[in-house]
């Protein structure tokens, strides 16, 4: 680590030890040239590492701060070129008024919204990846459903415990209302005991998400485009003019 | 040394601003960047922010690119 500052230093201060910008672009891509292509109608909103909400998570965590995810969310509603919209999920969660906030708007764009959760869409990742009009799952991703609770924290007084209690039936209702899920099973893997160490709630993995009903199919990049592209095609006004 | 607190980690020891500083959040061709500021004042580009799948395509975008 260090050596590497001491070299960035030099680049720093020695305009002529720079790299060429096509050396540059091998060390950063591993690749000289990258595929150039027309824009796309197609935009891509990645949650990636945690969802970062109203506490900033310190720097070596990889987070998606949702105060750059709702500009992006507008700017996808408000753009006439735009005409999908495609969410890549793997979260571990995070705070869960950001991620209720997300998945609220993207539940209420406009637009055809496709999920595609690979990897883990854990918490509160699975109210996003259910927000869309339509969700896949790739056959290896996981989603962790279980209780809300503030890691670490000792609950105090009653009101706090109904607080929670509160904040996870929004959590329920969202998932119940954007998702074929019925509450009693929603609630039943939430609260299964012995699937997680020393924990309470489920760890649903592909095929077995899409059993529950929390998730419309199994799938990867490839089925999300089809899908997308369908959904595009359908919410075109039949005379191909624009209405807005 | 054991804390035994049902206070989370960070409210004991808090963590150091100054690593968060040096990440600013930029705007290059009307594209929004994150970006470590250099000690010359140019920026060396961390992170593309956007929904647009070509902006990632840009070279003059891609992570590490210095910016003057």
């Amino acid at each position: 680590m260090d050596k590497d500052k001491d070299t960035q230093k030099q680049d720093e201060q020695d305009p002529s030890s720079q790299p060429s910008s096509l050396v540059q672009k091998i060390q950063q891509l591993g690749q000289s040239n990258v595929a150039q292509a027309p824009d796309s109608n197609i935009h891509v909103l990645s949650i990636i590492g945690q969802v970062e909400g109203h506490v900033t998570l310190p720097p070596q965590n990889k987070t998606t701060k949702y105060e750059h995810l709702i500009p992006q969310i507008i700017a996808v509603e408000q753009n006439p070129k735009i005409e999908g919209l495609i969410v890549i999920l793997n979260t571990v969660g995070g705070d869960v008024e950001a991620g209720l906030a997300v998945s609220e708007m993207i539940a209420s764009i406009s637009k055809p919204t496709v999920s595609i959760v690979l990897g883990g869409g854990h918490s509160i990742g699975v109210p996003i990846a259910v927000s869309t009009d339509f969700s896949f799952i790739a056959p290896t991703a996981t989603m962790t459903i279980h209780p809300i609770r503030l890691t670490g924290l000792v609950i105090g007084v009653p009101q706090t415990f109904e607080y929670l209690d509160k904040m996870q039936d929004r959590v329920i209702n969202f998932v119940t209302n954007h998702s074929n899920i019925k509450e009693e099973k929603f609630k039943e893997l939430m609260f299964e005991k012995g699937n997680l160490t020393r924990d309470i709630g489920t760890n649903v993995i592909g095929e077995d998400a899409v059993k529950y009903g929390l998730i419309n199919e199994v799938g990867g990049v490839q089925e999300a485009m089809v899908k997308l592209n369908g959904l595009i095609e359908a919410n075109k006004p039949e005379d191909g003019k624009f209405v807005q | 040394m054991i804390l035994y607190t049902p206070l989370s980690e960070h409210d004991i020891f808090p963590e150091d601003q100054s690593k968060y500083s040096n990440l600013e959040l930029i705007s290059v061709n009307g594209v929004s960047v994150q970006a470590t500021r250099l000690k010359n004042g140019s920026y060396r580009i961390v992170q593309v922010l956007s929904t647009n799948p070509q902006d990632f395509m840009k070279s003059d975008l891609a992570p590490g690119t210095i910016i003057s």
